[in-house]
């Protein structure tokens, strides 16, 4: 009988082994596919960079992604099993970035036909990666969380930066594959996931940051499922914990999007904006008096509370704004509205000019001929005068000759000293140096001795004879040490010592 | 003319003089502007578009601005409930920034290198001041 019990009990342990082994062979088999070409690449043969404090979300929520994506990078790696060994994720990202390397020094090198042919194969490796792993926005965001806690952009060596470069254009890509596929199949679940990661993931650090907004502004990826997230972003921004700028383009890009596909019409927007006024948070009055002041029924009360707010960097925000999205004819509206607010400011019609030089240039003449407002004459000559624009010098000529203010004939000069001939910038600070109203006002002296900077590179006599004049003419000290250090730097045996 | 009437005089006098002496402190102090960068317009670099693998994705984000104007440290003038008047110490350049793209044919362009810049000019000028008291014989 104990022989039986023993014998039966030996019988049931080999056949629990048995049963183990088999279910680890099995477990194994099913396991393997998914770790060679994905989910170890990005963790398992790392570099050894320590994962830092913090992205502990973005990880897990990238691998939750990834396990759901599993079956597909199986499907998708199986028939290539035949031809060729399946791809290692983080082995093509490296690839990429030795490949973006040599091309662009072969197109230093002028080796115009072999960079190009380089280039082509960039491109096919950069198709290869997105046809083998449909996963690739999600590996590519956990290359990047584990890149962030380093030093800014513009810090990190070549190599760093050109990596970032790759990881954007298959975060780029993948998102773009998964919106045409939403589109397709009517089903937004899987853009939407990615989005949501990636906005996940925008706290951890500046890296982060920058690339959802380089992935997401102006993208029509945003949609009203991750309105939480991005109104998270605003609060952390209202706290200083994040780039308040990136969290404002972040709002404004989600409401163009609710507005241009449907999920919330312009009227529901503006009635919200209204309500965000009240927010404490910088980014989203900023986007609130963006949408009111692109809705013509709102504008007028919008201006009007900008104006009792008396909030100059507001003005500032909204005006810059306004010069780079409003109809021009509007824009040159509400910059004038806003400039009580605007007095210190230089360039807001910088943008403007850009998309309409005439526009501004006409603003300028209609001012003129009133004779109304200098301060915006002079913003409107700074506006199209320091574009590179041929239109500039004309105006710039037309008030140098007849603007009543110094002020506005000063900001000509300076355009003189940027667009127009040397021989013709010496003449217009001649021509200025000859008004007692400017050889007598320490001031506008000041204004003329920075604009020498930009004829520093020219003729050393010019400088010198320019020089001679102003120090003949009643400088603040702070002007006569900044046409020293001019003089310095222009001059062949720098400033001469007896300052004359 | 009573005593009683120059004394009257001679306050009344004195009254207009402190009164307008008061009046003629313009009540402003200094309000720091830090230094800014703002960017304008947008030149398509890396060709805007880029094809691979059968998508074509928009790479807006690779553009380099036009120009940049960057705006030194300046003050500026604000209203002030105390005795006090602003007094000018310096001037600050704004400078303007042009660019131009740098290889706009290449598939990888590394993070900040997508453009260079072509050359910079002081574009205007802003003020430094600082906050003093109203002197007895300020003008």
């Amino acid at each position: 009988m104990p022989q039986k019990e023993s014998s039966g009990s030996h019988k049931s342990t080999v056949l629990f082994l048995a049963c183990l082994i088999a279910g680890v062979a099995i477990g194994a088999v099913v396991m393997w596919p998914t770790s060679e070409p994905g989910v170890d690449s990005t963790t398992g043969t790392a570099s050894g960079m320590p994962t830092p404090p913090g992205n502990d979300n973005a990880s897990t929520a990238t691998e939750r992604e990834a396990l759901n994506d599993r079956a597909n990078v199986t499907a998708l790696a199986t028939p290539a099993e035949d031809k060729a060994p399946p791809l290692v994720f983080r082995e093509c990202v490296a690839q990429l970035c030795a490949m973006g390397l040599r091309t662009a020094e072969l197109a230093q090198e002028d080796e115009a036909e072999a960079a190009q042919l380089l280039n082509e194969k960039v491109r096919d490796l950069l198709g290869n990666v997105l046809e083998q792993f449909s996963d690739a926005g999600e590996r590519s965001l956990a290359m990047l969380v584990e890149m962030s806690g380093g030093p800014e952009v513009d810090k990190r060596p070549l190599l760093d930066n050109t990596r970032l470069g790759v990881l954007q254009l298959l975060l780029q890509a993948e998102l773009t594959r998964r919106s045409q596929l939403a589109d397709t199949v009517a089903d937004r679940s899987r853009i939407n996931a990615l989005v949501q990661v990636i906005l996940d993931s925008m706290p951890i650090g500046s890296l982060t940051a920058e690339m959802g907004d380089r992935c997401l502004h102006k993208a029509p990826f945003l949609r009203v499922a991750h309105e939480p997230s991005v109104l998270n972003l605003l609060k952390l921004a209202s706290e200083d914990q994040f780039p308040r700028d990136v969290a404002t383009n972040m709002l404004m890009t989600l409401w163009d999007n609710l507005k241009a596909t449907g999920e919330r019409s312009s009227a529901e927007l503006s009635q919200l904006a209204m309500l965000r006024l009240d927010s404490t948070d910088p980014s989203e009055i900023v986007a609130a008096c963006r949408q009111l002041l692109a809705d013509e029924q709102y504008r007028t009360i919008i201006l009007s509370w900008l104006r009792d707010r008396k909030d100059t960097q507001l003005a500032l925000d909204i005006a810059q704004l306004a010069a780079k999205e409003l109809p021009v004819s509007d824009a040159l509206v509400v910059l004038a509205e806003l400039a009580p607010l605007l007095k210190h400011a230089r360039g807001t019609y910088m943008s403007l000019g850009l998309r309409s030089p005439d526009a501004v240039s006409e603003a300028y003449r209609s001012h003129l001929a009133a004779n109304t407002q200098p301060d915006i004459r002079r913003e409107l000559i700074m506006g199209v005068g320091m574009i590179p624009h041929a239109a500039g010098l004309a105006v710039a000529e037309l008030a140098l000759a007849n603007d009543p203010s110094p002020e506005v004939r000063i900001q000509a000069m300076y355009v003189f000293t940027v667009h127009a001939t040397p021989e013709a910038s010496e003449q217009a600070i001649n021509q200025l140096l000859d008004d007692p109203q400017v050889a007598n006002h320490q001031q506008r002296l000041g204004s003329i001795v920075l604009a020498l900077q930009n004829l520093e590179k020219g003729d050393p006599n010019r400088i010198a004879r320019l020089a001679a004049r102003l120090q003949s003419l009643p400088l603040a000290d702070y002007s006569r040490i900044s046409l020293k250090q001019i003089l310095d730097r222009a001059l062949p045996g720098g400033a001469p010592t007896s300052g004359g | 003319m009573s005593p009683r009437s120059v004394l009257f005089a001679a306050f009344t006098l004195l009254f207009a003089i402190a009164t307008s002496a008061q009046g003629s402190c313009p009540k402003k102090q200094a309000q720091h502007v830090p230094e800014t960068f703002t960017m304008h317009g947008q030149l398509p670099c890396s060709g805007g578009t880029i094809s691979f693998g059968g998508l074509t994705i928009t790479s807006k984000s690779t553009a380099c601005p036009v120009f940049a104007t960057h705006t030194m440290p300046h003050e500026i003038e604000a209203s002030a409930t105390t005795m006090t008047m602003l007094e000018l110490t310096g001037q600050a350049s704004v400078w303007i920034y042009y660019f131009e793209c740098r290889q706009e044919w290449l598939v990888i362009l590394p993070w900040g290198s997508s453009c260079v810049m072509k050359s910079q000019n002081a574009g205007s000028d802003l003020q430094r001041y600082r906050t003093v008291p109203c002197g007895p014989t300020t003008p």
